[in-house]
């Protein structure tokens, strides 16, 4: 399977699971970045000379798509040199499929959960004190404050239904 | 006394005597260095001498001046507030700036600046001619200009400079226009002269002056005129009352410079009449004639604003690719004036990322063995660093725990109520590995390896230990610079503040479903195939035109081929190439431009060889149909293409290529033009 239908496939999945095209193009911000970091932190395994080169030829303020394009260019060809354009798809796929399974995976434990099925509310009531979901829940809460609250600054109890998992749109050809 | 002492501050630099001062490219800070090495340094026994020691023990002791790192840019912000900085690319010495929100001056405050009274061209008939500047000044000013022998000042000027020359061309075209507009008026003052000598009707404003001037050399008349003026009468009530009193004395007045005719006439005037009328022609001419010439002035100067203005109208449009406008230009100017600010903040973080690297460095005892706090500092270091990278993918892999429950999207939902989905979503997906690509790619990397190995060997005491020690603490040392160095190229993705970074990687990464390499290669491959098509393997960029027998397949970009003609075996024209597909490469990689580095610097290139292919992205694919066009078109005459003058023809349309204000094809046709152009 060729890399086009194979990145197309990964988002009819993603759609199917409950993505929409905003998020799923917000996915692909998160990818990029990804991607990104991690070309620079396999460029820590090279020379300084090369990263003074590179940073010398970059675009210092890139102003348009061109000169961002070249930024992006210069830094997978310093990376990976000629394996930069495959490096570059399979970091993205392994990125997108990554996602696939774990939506997958959280979408089954609610069902579940909802459901009543007592293994999952063992499994959400045992990861309930761990930081990292402490964590998740502290941001979640940051946001809701946000975007809940009243003149005098308090955050409301709202009854609103909470929204279940994405739902899914239906498959559209884009 | 230690003469490190009197070092006031960390920043101060040590300036041995006769040691000159490293400059930063500031005019003021080198002519106040240079004044340092100049003067005799300010030392401790300078300001206050040790009469106990001998003068040579005086000049013994080291000479020690300080020169504090002081800021020498300000910028001032709208809000009133300022921020200095020590920058080595303000090139005063005091740079003062505005922030890009200030305004200066507010437009509806702004006046324009008032015209100069009675600057307005003399229409006066008689006077016009004489006052209103010389078409031809060379040919009546050059007997009257006492000028060098023509030949001594071909001579004189044979080695300045373009701009020198320019200069006095101009100093002499004014002299010229100087000297002939006197000697018109001149001429004409010496006409006057003559008509007066020879009998000419006087004029009423000439009678006026001069029966005014006869009546007042009466000092009865006079008394009379002030008597009345203390009266507070009127001009016109004195005026009669002053002609009844004087009648007598008017008539006389009249009858003396009356003709035959009965008119007023120069003829019989008195010498001392005809010089009165003389100066006041001349107190006359001279006054419009400085009124017409600052009129003059001010329509010149006026025609070249305007030609000035339209001219940098279109220059601004050739450069932005958008029509001038007050706004764009002011746009304009918060953008370099954002920059600069930028490029100043960035300085100092350089700055302070330069002296925490100094902080780091491994001090080395005795036995060079690097302290076990400086071990320790290199380590925490590394881990600072590296943390910035772990810090954000935690972020991202936070924000996509979002996604899933419907958060993010500005959904108001309770949080008690979406715990469990929350919960689940972390839990399963995430927990314990937030941002773990990234990490586990820090964790392979050879500073973690190397900061195991340190761990393991911390506390041994031999030798070979040691020298391990040092050798991961300098590499780690190492490491950090790189880490440092690409946090700073990361940097260069957050476009200013203009969100460049998401859409733009999307794009660049992805440029749906096909990267920017893959493309190219695809549009290589392309060509190959479409060169491939000639008959017996014959390939454009090996065999040039000329084609023993047959024909020639033409490549096009759809790949199809068009069978060609040709006579007596010789192509008469090369293939056409369209959409910079099948351009004959036989340039190879890179093209040496034949310039040296000071002739590619002045035209504001990197190097003197240039990319041709992907290695050089973009850039250097586009170069290579450009240079690939050109010399093809000059029958692989590369020579032809070397060299600053054929650079200098070429390099617009390079650059126009390389910008994608014009098509590459479009673009080399013009160098090629420009190049054929040249002797």
């Amino acid at each position: 399977m060729d890399y086009n239908t194979e990145l197309e496939n990964a988002k009819q999945k993603l759609l199917q699971l409950g993505f929409t095209e905003e998020k799923y193009n917000q996915l692909l911000e998160l990818a990029a970045e990804e991607l990104i970091d991690r070309a620079l932190i396999d460029l820590q395994e090279k020379d300084l000379p090369l990263l003074e080169e590179l940073e010398k030829n970059l675009v210092a303020e890139p102003t348009n798509i061109e000169e961002a394009n070249k930024n992006i260019e210069l830094i997978f060809v310093s990376a990976y040199g000629e394996q930069a354009e495959l490096k570059r798809q399979e970091m993205l796929m392994e990125y997108l499929n990554t996602t696939i399974q774990q939506t997958i995976t959280t979408k089954d434990l609610i069902e579940r959960y909802q459901a009543g099925d007592p293994t999952a509310i063992a499994t959400i009531e045992s990861s309930k004190d761990h930081p990292d979901v402490q964590e998740v829940l502290k941001l979640v809460e940051e946001q809701s404050n946000n975007n809940v609250t009243n003149s005098g600054g308090e955050t409301e109890n709202s009854n609103v239904t909470p929204e279940p998992f994405p739902q899914p749109v239906p498959t559209q050809n884009y | 006394m230690d003469p490190s002492e009197v070092i006031i501050d960390s920043t101060a630099t040590k300036v041995e005597p006769n040691e000159t001062v490293p400059t930063e490219g500031n005019d003021t800070q080198q002519a106040e260095e240079k004044q340092a090495t100049n003067t005799p340094p300010v030392t401790e026994n300078s300001n206050n001498v040790d009469v106990g020691s001998t003068p040579e023990e005086t000049k013994n002791i080291p000479q020690i001046i300080e020169r504090d790192s002081r800021p020498n840019t300000t910028i001032y912000n709208a809000d009133g507030s300022t921020k200095s900085f020590e920058s080595s690319s303000s090139v005063s010495g005091a740079t003062h700036l505005a922030g890009a929100e200030y305004e200066i001056l507010k437009e509806e405050d702004r006046q324009p600046s008032p015209k100069p009274e009675n600057h307005s061209r003399v229409t006066e008939p008689n006077y016009k001619d004489i006052v209103g500047g010389q078409k031809a000044p060379k040919s009546i000013a050059e007997p009257y200009l006492n000028n060098v022998n023509t030949e001594e000042r071909k001579k004189d000027r044979k080695n300045l400079d373009e701009a020198d020359l320019f200069g006095i061309r101009q100093n002499d075209q004014a002299r010229s226009h100087n000297v002939a507009e006197l000697v018109n008026m001149k001429e004409a003052i010496k006409e006057y002269d003559l008509s007066l000598r020879q009998g000419k009707n006087l004029t009423e404003e000439e009678y006026n002056m001069l029966k005014n001037y006869h009546l007042r050399s009466f000092r009865a008349y006079t008394d009379k005129e002030n008597y009345y003026d203390k009266l507070g009468l009127s001009k016109d009530d004195r005026d009669v009352l002053m002609k009844t009193h004087f009648e007598k004395t008017i008539t006389e007045f009249d009858n003396s410079i009356k003709d035959e005719n009965g008119n007023y006439n120069s003829s019989n005037c008195t010498i001392e009449q005809l010089q009165i009328l003389k100066d006041a022609e001349k107190d006359k001419i001279s006054s419009l004639h400085y009124q017409d010439r600052s009129a003059r002035q001010e329509e010149s100067r006026d025609r070249n604003r305007r030609e000035r203005e339209e001219q940098y109208k279109k220059d601004f449009e050739e450069e932005h690719g958008i029509p001038w406008s007050v706004q764009a230009e002011r746009l304009l100017q918060d953008k370099n004036l954002l920059t600069r600010e930028r490029d100043l903040y960035r300085e100092a973080d350089e700055k302070k990322e330069v002296e925490k690297e100094d902080d780091v460095k491994p001090e080395v005892n005795k036995e060079g063995e690097v302290k076990p706090e400086d071990e320790k500092k290199i380590l925490t270091n590394i881990e600072e660093r590296e943390k910035v990278f772990m810090e954000r993918a935690k972020k991202r892999d936070l924000k996509k725990i979002l996604f899933w429950t419907g958060f993010g999207t500005g959904v108001a939902i309770g949080v008690f109520a979406t715990g469990p989905v929350i919960t689940a979503a972390a839990g399963v997906a995430v927990v314990g590995t937030l941002g773990s690509a990234v990490i586990e790619r820090i964790s392979m990397g050879t500073a973690r390896k190397l900061a195991t190995e340190f761990a393991t060997i911390k506390g041994k005491d031999d030798q070979r230990s040691k020298a391990r020690r040092e050798e991961i603490a300098n590499k780690l040392q190492e490491i950090e610079k790189r880490i440092l160095k690409l946090q700073h190229i990361r940097s260069f993705f957050t476009g200013g503040g203009l969100g460049l970074l998401g859409g733009s990687l999307i794009n660049g990464l992805f440029m749906g479903g096909r990267g920017l390499v893959e493309t190219i290669k695809a549009g290589q491959a392309g060509n190959q195939m479409a060169t491939g098509n000639l008959p017996g393997g014959e390939n454009v960029a090996s065999s040039g035109n000329e084609v023993a027998t047959g024909q020639i397949s033409e490549p096009t970009t759809t790949g199809h081929v068009i069978e060609q003609e040709v006579v007596s075996g010789t192509i008469k024209t090369p293939p056409t190439i369209e959409g910079g597909q099948s351009i004959p490469s036989d340039l190879g990689n890179t093209f040496n431009s034949g310039l040296s580095y000071q002739q590619a610097s002045e035209l504001g290139w990197r190097g003197t060889n240039l990319s041709l292919t992907e290695a050089g992205g973009s850039h250097g694919l586009i170069q290579g149909e450009f240079f690939n066009r050109i010399n093809n078109a000059l029958g692989n005459n590369t020579s032809l293409m070397q060299g600053f003058d054929a650079a200098k023809a070429y390099n617009p349309f390079l650059r126009a290529a390389v910008s994608g204000s014009m098509g590459v094809e479009q673009a080399a046709n013009q160098a090629i033009q420009a190049i054929q152009a040249l002797p």
